[in-house]
């Protein structure tokens, strides 16, 4: 066992406490955002799925998560001002980015220089592919 | 042999004419008061020559006794009614009991003319048949007569006053009323043998002078409105019919003279033939100038031409319009049987009917822009004149004539400015036949150029019209692009949840996940998945029609179904989540029960889109946006108001012009608002600002109220 791998197991062990991923999903479309609720749900995740920025930043400064899926584009303050205060909270939050809104990659590039961990444009392509991307970030 | 009385003749036709013209202008006009009274005054001078005209052929004394008060029943009248026409007819102070009272005379005058024997004694006989006698009674009606005509003439005078200061033509008017009048009295002379002195009756001469000089007013001036349109040919023929007749007489005179020199009938005639051929061609001559002078020169009013056109007319901006009215208030100001106008065709070098009016086949011409028609257009006048007997017609080339004919044109006058040729105005002939003078040339020539200018005018008007609405489409695409970000909102959002939804029921599925499901379960889930697959494409459908439907041009069509509530409602859907995004709230306050608009449904939506979109970008942090609207007397307000950042005093005048803006350069077109204003005039609404730095901007819009409605309101 490599000392890389030592690290990453740990991390794993560290993170996924009691065995289950935790996810905080914060999307002002509440259709959305409760589908989102129930796939992680009847997979074993652990998830917090909230309409709201404000009650995200401080859900996530009370619990840790693995992962933070955010919208871009809500009312009251927008998913990179949240990223922003989170990142205050703790620097190496891995948030994956779900948005309707579509400027040709600008704001890709600049969230991700921001460092976002994903950028995806809705329609989902696959709640799979979510799922997948989900697991890829919180084994890191 | 018993032979008619020939005295009877005169005063039986001057009854004839008397009744007819009374008849021809109480037709031309039975409503108006005056016509009526007119022609009761006729009627009761009829009556009283036609009796006359009677009494003279019976011979019996007892016969001629009742014609005689039969006939003073209408000679009553006539003071009577000559009175009220004058009042009538120049508007005079109402005298209303006057009036009655002289009526209320005019009976006892007939109940004593009938009750007893001392109104009409009995009758004379004279060498021209038998006459009235009359009695005491008949001189107080005399002085009421005298008195009513001195009355009468006295306010002809007063209004013939008056008139003078209205118009000439009023004048002109008002002064054959009174001549003819004057003259009239002159047959008052007919009362003396009713006092036995032996002076036959020479009042029809009197009547027939006043019938000849109203007739002739009501033609020439249009007494009493009167509008007659004679042929010309029509009298030209009948007077020289009658002048010739005179001639003839003499000359038939003047051979039955030489027949006593020469005794050969044949050889007699011989003189009287030389002098009534010799006589032809002046009389003919003279006629034709005295007819033209003072019956058909200058018909119509130059200067009602010129009044209208400038007036109503050359300030139209809209072609079809322009042309349409050129050739009506043509053909009615100078009385054409028809006029047409033609607009150049750039597209097919040809000629086509763009308006015509009266009585024409002009509706598929369509004239080839050759050399030949400009050959004979422009030199060396400006223009072809076709009267019946011109000698232009020989000189114009056989398929020239051809190709106009269908215009029936007398006179085709080239519409050019600026060099560029913009169509052919063609009018027919004259009602009156006549043919066009130089005088109608000199007038009419001036007129098709600034006809011409003014056609120009409403081609530029259109074209920038035109240029406007392709502006206000670029920037509502321009302004759709800037929006999709909310679109895409709105459209994504929905079919990622409908995606989702569905991969999630599958993979469930797949996983094993529904295992221990039962199967009602199971199609509880799937159910409660498909309703909210359905609601999210409604959602997304209902998104994409809105665009769609604003995306597409506006048509520019008024109508009176623009309900101004649906079609916020439906801007606002277009732009509510950007608007959300920006934490703008915006809340509307529509009665219910308010009309509809008279609008251009598209361009109200591009209006309030506009004006919305305006107000939020004017809003930076939190913000509102409100939009009232009220009914009141025919007009509907509606008020779009910000809390935004506002417009400075200065500027404010200025937010109108094109490419003005306020947003930072490359951020705005600056036609908004220049566009809005245009929309809004275009459909009969006006638009203005009120602003104050930094508390906000508010537009006030005022649109016409649909007059019929047919929204009905639901409760």
């Amino acid at each position: 066992m490599t000392y890389a791998v030592f690290v990453s197991r740990t991390k794993q062990i560290f993170y996924m406490e009691n065995g289950k991923i935790k996810i905080l999903a914060i999307d002002d479309e509440k259709d959305f955002i409760e589908m989102i609720r129930e796939y992680f749900e009847v997979r074993g995740y652990e998830i917090d799925a909230l309409s709201d920025g404000i009650e995200g930043i401080k859900m996530f400064a009370e619990k840790p998560y693995d992962v933070v899926l955010l919208d871009l584009k809500m009312t009251g303050i927008d998913g990179e001002e949240v990223m922003r205060r989170m990142k205050e909270i703790k620097n190496n939050i891995k948030t994956i980015f779900i948005t309707a809104f579509s400027d040709s990659g600008a704001t890709k590039d600049r969230v991700v220089a921001l460092g976002a961990y994903a950028y995806i444009e809705k329609p989902l392509t696959s709640l799979k592919h979510l799922e997948e991307l989900i697991k890829t970030a919180a084994k890191e | 042999m018993h032979s008619v009385n020939l005295y009877a003749i005169p005063p039986f036709i001057a009854s004839f004419l008397l009744f007819l013209i009374g008849l021809f202008i109480f037709l031309n006009g039975r409503k108006i008061k005056y016509h009526f009274n007119i022609f009761l005054l006729t009627t009761s001078t009829f009556i009283w020559l036609f009796g006359y005209a009677l009494m003279y052929l019976v011979n019996n004394a007892r016969a001629a006794l009742l014609i005689s008060k039969i006939l003073y029943t209408g000679v009553i009248f006539i003071p009577i009614f000559f009175n009220h026409f004058i009042v009538n007819y120049f508007g005079l102070k109402d005298n209303s009991l006057l009036i009655k009272l002289t009526y209320l005379t005019g009976i006892i005058f007939v109940l004593l003319n009938w009750g007893t024997n001392k109104f009409i004694v009995g009758v004379y006989k004279y060498f021209w048949g038998y006459h009235t006698k009359v009695g005491w009674l008949h001189t107080l009606y005399l002085a009421f007569f005298v008195f009513l005509f001195i009355r009468g003439l006295n306010f002809l005078r007063e209004g013939y006053r008056k008139a003078k200061s209205i118009s000439l033509s009023e004048a002109n008017r008002a002064k054959y009323l009174f001549l003819g009048f004057l003259i009239s009295v002159i047959s008052s002379t007919d009362f003396l043998p009713n006092y036995g002195i032996k002076f036959y009756p020479l009042g029809f001469i009197f009547m027939s002078t006043w019938v000849i000089m109203t007739a002739y007013a009501i033609v020439r001036h249009q007494l009493m409105d009167i509008q007659v349109i004679i042929k010309k040919t029509l009298v030209f023929a009948g007077l020289f019919a009658a002048s010739y007749a005179v001639i003839s007489i003499f000359a038939y005179l003047g051979s039955i003279l030489f027949e006593n020199f020469i005794q050969n009938k044949w050889i007699a005639m011989i003189p009287s033939v030389f002098i009534i051929v010799l006589m032809l061609r002046p009389l003919e001559n003279y006629l034709k100038t005295t007819t033209d002078r003072f019956l058909f020169q200058k018909k119509y009013d130059y200067r009602n031409l010129l009044k209208t056109f400038t007036r109503e007319v050359l300030t139209l901006l809209d072609v079809s319009e322009l042309v349409e009215l050129t050739v009506t208030k043509l053909t009615e100001i100078i009385k054409l049987n028809n006029a047409s106008l033609l607009l150049f065709d750039i597209t097919t070098d040809n000629f086509v009917l763009a308006a015509s009016s009266g009585d024409t086949r002009a509706s598929s011409c369509v004239i080839k822009n050759d050399e030949n028609l400009w050959t004979f257009m422009l030199s060396p006048d400006q223009y072809i004149m076709l009267g019946a007997n011109s000698e232009n017609r020989e000189n114009i080339p056989e398929n020239l004539l051809k190709e106009i004919e269908c215009l029936d044109t007398h006179l085709l006058i080239p519409l050019i400015h600026n060099n560029e040729v913009l169509g052919l105005l063609s009018l027919g002939a004259k009602k009156s036949d006549e043919e066009f003078t130089q005088d109608d040339i000199d007038i009419l020539l001036p007129l098709a150029s600034t006809i011409s200018i003014a056609l120009s005018n409403a081609k530029l008007v259109g074209q920038v019209s035109e240029a406007q609405a392709q502006a206000a489409q670029r920037e509502k695409m321009a302004v759709i692009g800037t929006l999709s970000a909310g679109i895409n909102h709105e459209i994504c959002n929905p079919l990622g949840i409908i995606r989702g939804q569905c991969e999630m029921f599958v993979l469930n599925n797949k996983e094993g996940l529904y295992k221990d499901k039962t199967s009602d379960e199971l199609l509880e889930k799937a159910q409660t998945i498909m309703e909210k697959v359905i609601n999210e494409a409604d959602r997304a459908s209902s998104i994409t029609r809105k665009l769609s439907a604003f995306a597409k041009p506006a048509k520019g069509e008024i109508d009176d179904k623009v309900e101004v509530e649906k079609e916020i409602d439906e801007v606002i859907a277009l732009i509510e989540h950007e608007l959300k995004l920006d934490n703008i709230n915006i809340t509307k306050s529509i009665p219910g029960d308010i009309p509809n608009i008279s609008a251009d449904r598209k361009q109200i939506q591009e209006i309030f889109f506009n004006l919305i979109r305006n107000a939020a970008h004017a809003i930076t942090g939190e913000g509102h946006i409100s939009i009232m609207a009220k009914y009141n007397s025919g007009k509907i307000y509606v008020d779009v108001r910000d809390n935004g950042s506002g417009i400075e005093k200065h500027r404010l005048k200025q937010i109108f012009d094109p490419f003005f803006t306020t947003k930072d350069p490359g951020k705005g077109t600056g036609l908004g608002l220049f566009i809005v204003k245009q929309v809004v005039e275009k459909n009969n609404g006006q638009i203005s600002v009120e602003s104050e730095s930094g508390k906000g901007t508010v537009f006030h819009l005022v649109f016409k109220a649909a007059e019929k409605s047919d929204r009905v309101n639901i409760v």
